[in-house]
């Protein structure tokens, strides 16, 4: 009977432990009026020179070794191995000086803090401003934090190598679960947002998987779970299956766990065609309907739109089922549509799917990748986010891309190759 | 599946028909309504938290202190009816209403006796369904979930005859997936309907 009790209450305690109490993560904020308000935009020309691999000098309780640094628009990104850690800085430059203010994080954890880095003139930012520069040895020092108080560690990160040449010449897509990152992940903007598209290549990423979900009346919306429930939402007037409401009744009365509204299919496009610099987006139908036939009469159009912007953009329909592919193959012309099939290579070639996307407890499957390769399709692995397998399917597998929540661990791994 | 009903009758009526000997069971017939609050930190001031809630509950009373029984009910939660203004769609008069029908297993308890038998603690579990419904920009949509759920009640029956008793109740629910609570104070009507 003792025996029972005991096991009774462990059992109340972990599933009491297993709900979210309110973790918040502070995203340190980078002050407007602080040093970058006196500098100038860091010069375009200057951004590629600093981008490759660093030895961590100082600072290695939060960035490990050996870190990447990254530009995508005007952040800087670092990527470390440790902790799935990144930073993410904005920047600017004045008398061949630049500095960086920013943030830390561990994705693995809720840890973060400020971050503030400059290069000197006589340690690089003379090279890097130089009108003919052909690069060299840059070094970043400064000081980092924990929390969202300026903190007076040591960090000295020292120029190692560029990329190589084979990152260079080959493109390999990282893409962002859930536009960027899950609720789970803290990130201080929700899933499957406008905002936390935005914020994914800061992350590492230049692709984004999102998920559509259709109204009641034919708009395609993204939002990943089948109801309006506190994981996803703020508490409001509307519960149930989200797709049983009217897209006015959705836009009007739901709003997301970080203030957010829901975006329709349309807008993320628009929003990911005007705003950012991703290439690849991953349409992963979630419908209990059948949505291909608005889905793909909107991909379409944005596709044109993002041709005529002159965007390197591909936007593809997941097929994760059978039953999403026998709706695919009732559409007239379907094997022009870009499809991204989860299925076996058979309903990949009966879709004509621009991609395959298996799951990666299945392996590598380098043969069949590299057979479909040969056909001209590309092949994506999902979703993976343990550290020794992300390692392990970049070194060792073929795939042209990779779904992660960890897309700076990808980022880390890939561009260190 | 025989051996099993057989096993069970047996079972029964070792149990039952000694004690039906010396001892008083019955079923009880609880019809309740009255008056709810909903519970909630939603941040909405246009919100109608009051509402109507109702209780239909089946209680076998032994003669022993602790009872059982079976829950169902109605409650209106909360509704809204308010001028909503998107942009790019225009204006529109929105209606919003959310019910819930529990059904739950309650256990009630006497726990003063000597001093006040009418007063019974009553703590019940099950599950919730719950149902929105929305009206605005031209069109209807309505949508049920169900929700695990408890709820606790001071039941205060007074005896009019041997077969009838009134009083009141005083209940709080829980509706677990929407982390939102009810206060009812209901006004119950007690039939004895079978005795043995």
């Amino acid at each position: 009977m003792k025996k029972f009790t005991l096991i009774l209450c462990v059992g109340v305690l972990m599933l009491l432990s297993s709900c979210d109490n309110g973790v918040e993560v502070l995203q340190p904020i980078v002050d407007p009026s602080g040093v970058l308000a006196t500098t100038d935009p860091v010069p375009n020309k200057s951004k590629p020179w600093m981008e490759g691999i660093y030895t961590v000098e100082s600072g290695s309780s939060v960035f490990g070794k050996q870190v990447v640094l990254k530009w995508s628009n005007d952040n800087l990104s670092i990527f470390t191995s440790k902790n799935a850690g990144y930073a993410v800085l904005k920047g600017g430059e004045i008398d061949s000086v630049f500095y960086f203010e920013g943030y830390w994080r561990f994705r693995t954890s809720t840890e973060t803090g400020v971050l503030s880095l400059q290069i000197s003139k006589s340690e690089g930012g003379a090279i890097l401003t130089a009108k003919d520069s052909t690069g060299g040895e840059i070094v970043l020092r400064g000081s980092f934090g924990n929390g969202t108080q300026p903190g007076n560690a040591e960090v000295i990160l020292r120029f190692l190598r560029p990329f190589s040449d084979f990152v260079k010449q080959n493109k390999f897509y990282i893409l962002a679960h859930r536009g960027g990152g899950r609720n789970s992940d803290y990130l201080g903007v929700s899933e499957n947002t406008l905002q936390i598209i935005k914020q994914s290549e800061g992350y590492g990423a230049n692709g984004i998987e999102i998920d559509v979900k259709l109204s009641s009346d034919g708009i395609p919306f993204i939002y990943h779970d089948d109801d309006i429930n506190l994981r996803t939402t703020q508490k409001g007037v509307l519960w149930g299956n989200i797709e049983q409401f009217t897209w006015n009744l959705i836009s009007a009365f739901v709003t997301l766990k970080n203030g957010e509204k829901i975006p329709s299919l349309i807008e993320a496009l628009d929003y990911i065609i005007e705003e950012t610099s991703l290439s690849f987006i991953w349409l992963d139908l979630k419908s209990s309907r059948n949505e291909i036939p608005i889905v793909t009469e909107i991909v379409l159009e944005m596709l044109k739109k993002g041709y005529v912007k002159k965007r390197d953009l591909q936007i593809v329909i997941g097929l994760p089922s059978e039953d999403k592919l026998n709706n695919l193959v009732k559409v007239k012309d379907f094997t022009t549509i870009p499809t991204l099939c989860e299925l076996d290579i058979n309903s990949v070639r009966k879709a004509n799917s621009k991609y395959w996307a298996p799951r990666w407890t299945l392996g590598t499957q380098t043969p069949i990748v590299l057979e479909l390769q040969n056909e001209g399709r590309g092949a994506f692995v999902w979703t993976i986010d343990d550290p020794a397998f992300i390692e392990s399917f970049i070194t060792e597998g073929k795939f042209n891309g990779m779904l992660t929540n960890y897309p700076s661990l990808v980022a880390y791994y890939h561009y260190t190759r | 599946m025989l051996k099993l009903l057989l096993f069970l009758v047996v079972i029964s009526i070792s149990t039952i028909t000694p004690q039906s000997r010396d001892s008083l069971y019955s079923l009880n017939l609880e019809v309740g309504a009255g008056y709810s609050y909903h519970l909630t930190d939603l941040n909405m001031p246009d919100v109608n938290l009051h509402g109507f809630n109702g209780t239909l509950r089946i209680m076998w009373q032994p003669e022993h202190l602790l009872r059982i029984g079976l829950e169902t009910g109605y409650h209106q939660l909360y509704s809204l009816d308010k001028v909503i203004n998107l942009t790019g769609i225009g204006r529109s008069e929105a209606e919003i209403s959310m019910f819930s029908i529990p059904v739950l297993a309650v256990f009630s308890m006497v726990v003063f006796p000597q001093m006040l038998p009418e007063l019974e603690i009553k703590f019940s579990s099950g599950v919730m369904f719950l149902n929105t419904r929305g009206n605005g920009f031209g069109s209807k949509a309505s949508s049920s979930q169900i929700t695990l759920g408890f709820s606790g009640a001071a039941t205060y029956l007074r005896p009019l005859n041997e077969h009838f008793a009134v009083g009141a109740e005083l209940k709080y629910y829980n509706f677990a997936k929407i982390d939102d609570g009810n206060l009812s104070l209901q006004f119950i009507f007690a039939y004895k309907f079978m005795r043995w």
